[in-house]
């Protein structure tokens, strides 16, 4: 049967399948090989350190719970964009992640994307952590299968239409997610601050898609939650010498004796177990940034 | 010259540090909280040996900071709050938990013996955790 279409409906027709194919090619998964990873050797130790200096627990440790390593999740993360509500990732097989291998593991850390191909919400930082070293991912999944197992089911994040979307994060990791460190000369302070501890991800404000402004590196930001700021901690707006930031990143104790809340304090009862070596790096990374 | 411009910033600190809060509840605690912190700093400054270590002052101020810590949850009684507040509301749909950390402040600074300077490090690390219990869940 001939149909006598306009050139019109014929050029819309087509750019409607070609913004569909793009759409689809552009928000797919990535593809990744750990095969070249077979020859590293795990070490669980390193991993419980990378565990803590990447604060996996300040998220993911259940509400009100100090049982230690309790990753049942259900912390509540209030944004523009909805309520993230952390999801249980303990080793429970029903609920968590009980059931995954490196690969899946591997996936969901440095490209945020679930062993299925779903892109997660960037609420979990894969952007920073996709900067972090094969081996720390390797070590810090030997040591998570030494996690227990917790039977609670994860809730269902409140996010608003159309960041429901899970394929539109496709393409906003195509914008924002990237390997490179905003310090022109990386290394292991930058490595601790940039890529496992992500100060900036609550520190650094964020543009109209939720990407940090790098202009504005560590310069405080809104509170997502709508109440106060989270406070600056360049040297431009925290006047803090290197041995105040070490103590504060201890004992929780600011030059003042205030004492941290909030989330900091979580963050503080990891930090207070870093080596002093690798405080006094997160001390001298933050005040290079005056530079 | 330098001196009374420090006096009079120091002057104004101390009067205007809640200026601005009206409601007489939200006023109380933020001074108890104020209060506490003066004191914890007491120790603060002689553990960072920028005052000489006076087991007489130490005693005081421990006792102070105990009083402050068994005071807390009676200025947090009434359920009332201002812009300049850090106070979560969680605190009261779960004032009996409430209770429960401002208490383990108490128990934390009872349990302290400091009669050297050696001891004031670990005081003050048992101090921190009994503030950060609190703050943690109940500060923003």
């Amino acid at each position: 049967m001939y149909v006598n279409a306009s050139p019109r409906l014929i050029i819309f027709v087509s750019v409607i399948i070609v913004a569909t194919i793009a759409y689809f090619f552009l928000s797919a998964p990535s593809s990744f090989d750990i095969r070249k990873l077979k020859l590293l050797k795990a070490d669980p130790v390193n991993g419980e350190y990378v565990y803590r200096v990447a604060g996996c627990s300040g998220c993911h440790l259940g509400e009100g719970k100090s049982k230690k390593n309790y990753l049942a999740g259900g912390q509540r993360f209030e944004t523009n964009f909805g309520t993230f509500v952390a999801p249980n990732i303990s080793n429970s097989k029903i609920y968590g992640i009980g059931n995954w291998n490196f690969k899946s593991f591997y996936g969901a850390v440095k490209f945020g994307q679930s062993p299925e191909g779903m892109h997660y919400f960037p609420a979990f930082p894969y952007t920073t952590y996709i900067k972090m070293t094969d081996q720390d991912v390797l070590d810090l999944w030997s040591f998570w299968k030494t996690l227990p197992s917790v039977d609670v089911p994860s809730k269902k994040h409140e996010v608003n239409f159309p960041f429901n979307i899970r394929l539109n994060i496709g393409i906003w990791k195509r914008l924002y997610l990237s390997n490179k460190f905003v310090d022109a000369t990386p290394d292991r302070a930058t490595y601790i601050v940039e890529a496992l501890g992500h100060c900036a991800e609550c520190h650094t404000p964020r543009d109209i898609l939720g990407g940090l402004k790098e202009s504005k590196w560590m310069l405080g930001a809104e509170n997502p939650s709508g109440e106060g700021k989270i406070p600056p901690i360049h040297p431009s707006g925290l006047r803090w010498n290197k041995k105040e930031i070490v103590e504060y990143l201890s004992s929780g104790f600011t030059p003042d004796f205030d004492v941290a809340g909030g989330k900091m304090a979580s963050i503080i009862e990891q930090t207070s177990k870093l080596t002093s070596y690798d405080l006094d790096l997160i001390a001298d990374y933050l005040l290079r940034l005056q530079n | 010259m330098s001196f009374l411009v420090l006096l009079f910033l120091l002057i104004g600190s101390v009067l205007f540090a809640h200026s601005g809060v009206k409601d007489i509840n939200v006023l109380n605690r933020m001074k108890l909280m104020s209060s506490m912190a003066e004191h914890v700093k007491i120790l603060g400054q002689m553990m960072k040996k920028q005052t000489s270590f006076d087991e007489k002052r130490v005693t005081e101020t421990l006792n102070k900071i105990l009083s402050l810590s068994e005071e807390t949850h009676t200025v947090f009684k009434v359920n009332a709050t201002d812009p300049k507040s850090e106070a979560k509301s969680i605190i009261w749909r779960d004032f009996d938990d409430f209770i429960k950390l401002s208490n383990q402040l108490s128990d934390n600074v009872k349990s302290l013996t400091i009669s050297k300077y050696e001891d004031l490090r670990p005081a003050m690390m048992k101090i921190g955790a009994g503030c950060k219990a609190c703050h943690k869940k109940y500060r923003e």
